[in-house]
This record gives C-alpha cells, sequence and structure tokens, in this order.
C-alpha cells in the first residue's frame, strides 16, 4: 500500500469504526510497522483525535442543571395529565350528551300495560301496611285524592311504586271499614276501594259517586270472601290503565 | 399509542450532562444552551413514545437539540462563517496538541457554519462514526467525511498558533 494511501486512510480511521473490518485495520497496521512517516502521523492524528475529544466534553455542568430539568419534565408531565383530563371530560361529556339526545329524542316507549288479573288480585288482598303514615297525611289523602267529607278517622297508610303504576293502600277503621288503593300510570288513575261485602253500602259509593270521580264499575263482587272491589277512575279509564 | 422504552425522568438523569454539553457546543453560549436543554427535554417528554429503543436515546436527543437549534434560527443570528475552501487534511505529522483552551475551541466552533460545527461536535465529543452522524444529519456519508475533514483542518489552523502563521490566517466570510 502506497504512503499516500495510509496517510488518507489515517485521515478518516477514527469515524470508521463501524466500516472497516479487522482486515482493513491488519493491512493498515502492517504498513504503520514498517513505515516511520506514516506511524509518526497516526500516532499524531490519534494524540490530537484524543486531545480535541477530552476539549469538546470539557464543559462545566451548572449544578443546578439535573434539578431544573426533573422540574421542567414534572411540570409537562402535570400539564400533559390536565390536558388528557380535560380531553377525557370533553369526551365523557360528550357521549353524555350523545345518550342523553338518544334518550330525550327518540319515540317514548309504549307503557307498560297492567295486568288487570293484578289489579284485581291486589284488589281482593287485605294487607297490613308496614310503613303506616301519621292519621293526618292519611286523611289529607283521603281528602285530597277521593274528595270524601267523610270524616272516617285514618289509621293506617303504605304507598308502593311499581314502575310507572303506583300504589297507595290506606285503611282507616270505622262504621264501613274502607280499605283503598290508589293506581296511577301515565295514563289514569284509579282508586280501587274494597268494601266489606257485608257491610256493603250503596249510599256511601253514592257518596263517592257524588264528586267528579267516574263510577267505571265493580270489577269483581268476590263472592268467595269479604271483600269486593270498586274501581273509580279519577282520570282515564279502566282501559287506559291496562296501556 | 407505542409504550416509551424508557421514562423520562430516567432520560434526563442518564443523559443530561450529554445533552447540555452538546447544546453548549452547538450554541456557544450556556444561557442558550440551558434553554434549549430545558426545551428539548420537554420535547421529548411529549414525544417519548416515538423512542423504542432506549440504547437510541442519546443520538435522539441530540437530533431533538439540533432541531431546535436550527428552528431557532440561531445560527443565521451571528453570520460571518469561515471560509473552510483552503483547509487540506495533513500529509504529514500536525504540531502536537498538548492542551486545548475549551473557551478558544468554542470560539473555533462558534466560528463555523453549523453544518461544519455540528459534525465536529458529534465526532469528537460523542465519538458518532460517519455513518451515525450521517444519519443524524440526514445527508450523504461523503458530505460528512468531507465536511469533517475540513473541519479537523481548520481546527488544526485555529488551535495551533505556531500552524496558522506558517499556513496563512483564516479569511472571515463564506
Amino acid at each position: 500500500m502506497e504512503c499516500e494511501v495510509v496517510r488518507l486512510l489515517l485521515n478518516l480511521r477514527p469515524g470508521q469504526q463501524d466500516a472497516w473490518t479487522a482486515r482493513d485495520e491488519a493491512v493498515l497496521d502492517r504498513h504503520l510497522a514498517g513505515c516511520t512517516d506514516c506511524r509518526h502521523l497516526a500516532q499524531a492524528l490519534q494524540h490530537e483525535h484524543e486531545v480535541l475529544s477530552r476539549a469538546m466534553s470539557d464543559v462545566p455542568i451548572p449544578p443546578d442543571l439535573h434539578g431544573k430539568l426533573l422540574q421542567t419534565v414534572a411540570a409537562a408531565e402535570r400539564g400533559y395529565r390536565r390536558r388528557r383530563l380535560l380531553w377525557s371530560g370533553a369526551v365523557v361529556a360528550l357521549a353524555a350528551s350523545l345518550i342523553w339526545g338518544v334518550m330525550v329524542l327518540r319515540p317514548g316507549p309504549a307503557t307498560p300495560p297492567v295486568d288487570l288479573q293484578f289489579v284485581q288480585q291486589w284488589a281482593r288482598l287485605r294487607w297490613l301496611p308496614t310503613t303506616p303514615a301519621t292519621p293526618a297525611d292519611a286523611l289529607r289523602f283521603i281528602r285530597e285524592a277521593i274528595g270524601t267529607s267523610i270524616p272516617l278517622p285514618p289509621d293506617l297508610y303504605h304507598r308502593w311504586e311499581f314502575g310507572h303504576l303506583t300504589a297507595v293502600y290506606f285503611e282507616f277503621f270505622g262504621s264501613h271499614c274502607v280499605p283503598v288503593m290508589e293506581f296511577r300510570n301515565q295514563n289514569s288513575h284509579a282508586l280501587v276501594l274494597l268494601l266489606r261485602a257485608d257491610q256493603f253500602d250503596p249510599d256511601q259509593l253514592a257518596s263517592f259517586d257524588s264528586r267528579d270521580d267516574r263510577r267505571s264499575g265493580v270489577l269483581q263482587p268476590a263472592p268467595g270472601d269479604h271483600y269486593t272491589a270498586l274501581v273509580l277512575m279519577r282520570q282515564g279509564s279502566a282501559l287506559d290503565l291496562l296501556k | 399509542m407505542h409504550r416509551p422504552a424508557c421514562t423520562i425522568e430516567h432520560l434526563v438523569t442518564s443523559h443530561y450532562q450529554s445533552v447540555y454539553r452538546y447544546a453548549v457546543r452547538l450554541a456557544g453560549v450556556p444561557g442558550d444552551a440551558e434553554d434549549l436543554t430545558q426545551e428539548a427535554y420537554r420535547i421529548a417528554h411529549e414525544k417519548l413514545h416515538q423512542l423504542r429503543d432506549a440504547d437510541r436515546a442519546r443520538p435522539w436527543l441530540f437530533s431533538i437539540v439540533r432541531n431546535l437549534f436550527l428552528l431557532a434560527g440561531r445560527q443565521r443570528q451571528r453570520g460571518g462563517w469561515v471560509s473552510l475552501d483552503d483547509v487540506e487534511a495533513p500529509s504529514a505529522p500536525p504540531p502536537p496538541l498538548e492542551a486545548v483552551d475549551p473557551a478558544e475551541l468554542q470560539q473555533a466552533l462558534n466560528d463555523l457554519p453549523e453544518e461544519f460545527r455540528t459534525p465536529l461536535i458529534l465526532f469528537y465529543f460523542d465519538e458518532c462514526s460517519y455513518r451515525d452522524i450521517a444519519d443524524q444529519m440526514q445527508v450523504p456519508l461523503g458530505t460528512v467525511m468531507s465536511r469533517l475533514a475540513r473541519g479537523k483542518a481548520y481546527l488544526r489552523r485555529r488551535l495551533v498558533p505556531l500552524e496558522a502563521a506558517q499556513t496563512g490566517t483564516v479569511c472571515d466570510g463564506m
């Protein structure tokens, strides 16, 4: 290998660590072993490379730089989390708006029908309420819902929610012993009166009928027990109650 | 999104000294270098998912620093670069460099255009190969070799006064 080529290679040598093979290095080293001028050049270039490498790295580091950088990335992380939270909130709000829109704007589901047998069965039962209201509450309800002026003191009162249907039971003891069930849904408002058959008093019914209630009829006379049922429709009709 | 190869705190602790030194050599002013380093780590945090190999973290951070430097146009503000048209690689042993004043080295680097300064910094400071420098600067390998040869000869002239006196002064302006 000629010295001119070797000198060229020596100038390129430090940056070729990932391109030169061991064979390339061996060829170069063989020439350097036998050529003093090229060997001196190689040593001078190597020395120069080491000095410049050291000088290039000789930069004092500010003592607080590490802490500042950790603060910078911590602040960036907080900003990132805040943006992510805002985006998540926006996505949730958008989803909620869509769901709300779908639920509000879509056609409402048909009111589930009430099984007439269900009403009849309830009307025939005689519950013992577990949540008594005050007599004043029951009396107020009697007056507002039924509008009766019969001064019967209410003793027990209970209310159930069955989805779209509200049932209220109250019982007051007096000369007639009248338990009452109230059913409400979107279409109708019915009062079911359970009357003691043996104390059935047409005048009492007449007193109910005398108000705005519209008697739709006696559902079932219940000949086998002591009660019969009367449905007074305050709104809609018995058919509406079934829709 | 790709899972990050390491945490940003790890990148800070492992590489902040190298990143800062590289920024100083590139920007020439410690104050600018500190700003560059902070901004580089802020961007690194933002783009951490793009780092797929933790072993490549250092060149990745260096490339962010350089892009920020170029984006800020700082190298254009200074102007008045030296010309490297008349420098040549040595055919005889160069005068020995016993020691180099870091400030003098920095001034010599500051007088170079960025396209010559960056390969010199990567070559001496980070021990990068020509291929690594070419990849990082996105220039052909031959361009890197040419720029480095001229840059090294220029440093030799600037940092060895006797040699500079013998070969003539470096002229200002491209």
